[in-house]
This record gives structure tokens, C-alpha cells and sequence, in this order.
């Protein structure tokens, strides 16, 4: 078998071997995708430049979750319940690229860094991270970040949220529940006039 | 326990989907989120993360889709090529194997006529008249098997060289 026909066969053969992956991945082409990048990039450069407070890597993970989510295999976004959970499955990809971040050893060698950061101390953008976000959200653990950010800015279920983080769904709600005190407390510190419900 | 669950959540959370809160909702259900910590807590948070959602979106670089496309296709690809070449670099170990030991087991099954081989290699230099240019300890019968075996060495070596060198592997 030839180099030429084997690799369109192995690549058509990816759809049928991702087992317990949505099927959500088929027949999409550079247009489709295109949309559907335009519709779906901003909410999840969102999460995880808010998640992770630094948006130099959320540029990074993203573009490494659509290359990833792509490579897999191809996502079908013709019908609405495709795309619903075709953008749950970039948030578990983003999430798990999170995850990996922060178990990564933090050294990095003096070579791999940029001369950027040794010509000017350019923190703009966690400088307006921090300004819109506000040091009380700050003051919760990524994962607390997470967990709230997936509940009351994306606005999924529990047990969404349990297949995009990988936790038992059993136990979202207790950690939501309590993320969810820990941050209403912060904010109502941070503005006192917050707690009374607008 | 329910951690904090009201039978107004449901409820709540649509008002705040569809941004009917505070305008359009009732004065009962006014009334109770003033008296409920979890709605007066989740209505605090949505409101906060949403405008935090919105903000966060509207700063945000996007690389072109089509880079992206493309990439993904190139790794696609490359991921293809190296499933497909796992069972030919298989293959490639198993021949050899079986070549080892098709030749090991030749050897030992050979190896009475083998002492006659040497023995005629070591008649070899003397029948082409080349004794002057060996040592005299290499014209018997086991420096003529020491001289096969770094002969073999250097075929073996210099195959393994050339086999790297053509490979495109970096």
C-alpha cells in the first residue's frame, strides 16, 4: 500500500476510532470552520485568559485547543445540538491544556526567554486583567475560577461542567457551592453596594 | 444536603439568561431574593462574570483561521504518516530478528565445517602469495576468523552508518 492512498485511509478512519469523543467531528470544511471559530474564539479566550490571569498564554492554549480539537477530528457544526457540543469539547481540550500548564515544572531555561521581558516590564495586559477583574476574583484558586467562570459566565450544568473538567458531577455542586460563598463574600468587600442585588 | 439549592434557582437563572432581571420580574420574586443568600449570591455572580465575559471577549487576539486550518491539517497529516509507519518499522524488526537468529542457527549447524573454512582462509594469503603483507599470527586458522569477524564488524558498521544517513529522521 502506497504512502498515497494509505494516508487519506488513515485519516478517514480517525472519525470511527475516538471513542467517548462527541460526535461532533465530521464533514466540516476550512468555510465552516471558519465560522465557527468566529463565533466560538472569544468566548474561550475568555475563559482562559480570565482563568489563568495571563493573556499571553491564553493566546497560546487557544490557538493550541482549535489545532488539537481540528487534529482529532473534523467537528460538524450543521445543526445547533453539533455546535453546542462541539464548543463543550474545545472547553474540555482548553481545560485540559490548563491543567497541563500548571503541573508543568515553572523553571525555564534564561535562553527560552524572550528579550522582551528583559527590555521592559510589559504587563498591560494582566495589568487590565486585574483592573476588570478585580483583586477579589483574584483571590480565588484557579480551579474555584473555573468552576464559576464555566457556571455563571458560560452558563453550563453541572454535569457539563463535570465532562468539561473531568471532576465527578457528584461533587461540583459542593465545590461550586462553595466557590460560589468564597467569591460572593469577595465582592461584596470589594463593593459593599454589589451585595444588594441590582 | 442541597448546598445552598432554592426551588427559585431554575427560575432565577432563566430571568438572568434572557436579562429580565430585575425589569421584568415579579415583585414576589423581587421579594424573595432580597430574603435568599443562594439567588442573592448567584444573581451577584452572573451579573459580575457576565460583564467580566463581555469585557474579557472584546480584548481578545484571534489568530486566522485558516493558519489554524492549516496547521491542524499539517499535524493531521503527520500524525497519519507516523500511525501508518509503526507496523512497517514493526515489520523492519521482525525481519531482522529473524534474520539473527536464521543465522546464528546456521552458524552452530556449521560450525564443524566452518573450523575447515578458516583453516582454508588461512591457506588463502599463501595460495595468492600475500604472506609478506600479513602477520605471520594472522595466518592460521583463528587469525583468519579474527580477521572475518572485524571484517563482518565493519560491514556492519559501515551498513548501520549508511541506513542513518539516508533516513530523513532528524
Amino acid at each position: 500500500m502506497s504512502f498515497e492512498t494509505a494516508i487519506p485511509q488513515a485519516l478517514a478512519g480517525d472519525a470511527t476510532q475516538l471513542a467517548g469523543t462527541p460526535n461532533v467531528c465530521a464533514d466540516m470544511d476550512s468555510d465552516a470552520f471558519a465560522g465557527f471559530y468566529e463565533r466560538s474564539a472569544r468566548p474561550l479566550w475568555a475563559y482562559l485568559a480570565r482563568v489563568s490571569g495571563d493573556p499571553a498564554l491564553a493566546d497560546d492554549l487557544l490557538q493550541e485547543s482549535y489545532i488539537r480539537f481540528l487534529a482529532a477530528d473534523a467537528p460538524r457544526v450543521s445543526d445547533l445540538d453539533g455546535e453546542v457540543a462541539a464548543r463543550r469539547y474545545l472547553f474540555r481540550i482548553g481545560t485540559n491544556l490548563l491543567r497541563d500548564h500548571w503541573r508543568r515544572p515553572r523553571t525555564t531555561p534564561l535562553e527560552d526567554l524572550s528579550a522582551e521581558l528583559f527590555a521592559a516590564p510589559d504587563t498591560s495586559g494582566q495589568a487590565d486583567t486585574r483592573a476588570i477583574l478585580g483583586p477579589a476574583l483574584l483571590q480565588l484558586r484557579p480551579r474555584e475560577r473555573q468552576l464559576l467562570w464555566l457556571a455563571y459566565a458560560e452558563g453550563y450544568s453541572h454535569r457539563e461542567i463535570a465532562a468539561i473538567t473531568g471532576l465527578a458531577s457528584a461533587s461540583i455542586r459542593l465545590l461550586l457551592f462553595r466557590a460560589r460563598r468564597k467569591a460572593a463574600r469577595l465582592l461584596e468587600k470589594q463593593d459593599p453596594a454589589a451585595g444588594r442585588t441590582r | 444536603m442541597r448546598f445552598g439549592a432554592c426551588p427559585h434557582e431554575k427560575e432565577i437563572a432563566a430571568l438572568l439568561e434572557r436579562g429580565h432581571w430585575p425589569g421584568a420580574s415579579s415583585p414576589e420574586t423581587i421579594a424573595h431574593v432580597a430574603a435568599c443568600n443562594a439567588c442573592r449570591e448567584r444573581i451577584l455572580l452572573t451579573q459580575a462574570f457576565g460583564r467580566e465575559r463581555v469585557a474579557a471577549s472584546a480584548s481578545a487576539r484571534l489568530e486566522s483561521p485558516g493558519v489554524l486550518w492549516w496547521r491542524a491539517q499539517l499535524r493531521r497529516r503527520n500524525a497519519a504518516i507516523q500511525r501508518i509507519g509503526r507496523p512497517i518499522l514493526g515489520a523492519q524488526v521482525f525481519a531482522v530478528v529473524v534474520a539473527l537468529i536464521s543465522a546464528a542457527v546456521f552458524f552452530a549447524s556449521q560450525a564443524r565445517q566452518s573450523l575447515g573454512w578458516f583453516a582454508w582462509l588461512a591457506e588463502a594469503p599463501r595460495s595468492l602469495h600475500l604472506e609478506a603483507l600479513l602477520p605471520a599470527s594472522w595466518q592460521n586458522a583463528t587469525g583468519a576468523a579474527g580477521l572475518l569477524a572485524a571484517l563482518l564488524a565493519a560491514l556492519v558498521l559501515i551498513g548501520g552508518a549508511a541506513i542513518y544517513a539516508s533516513s530523513d529522521k532528524p
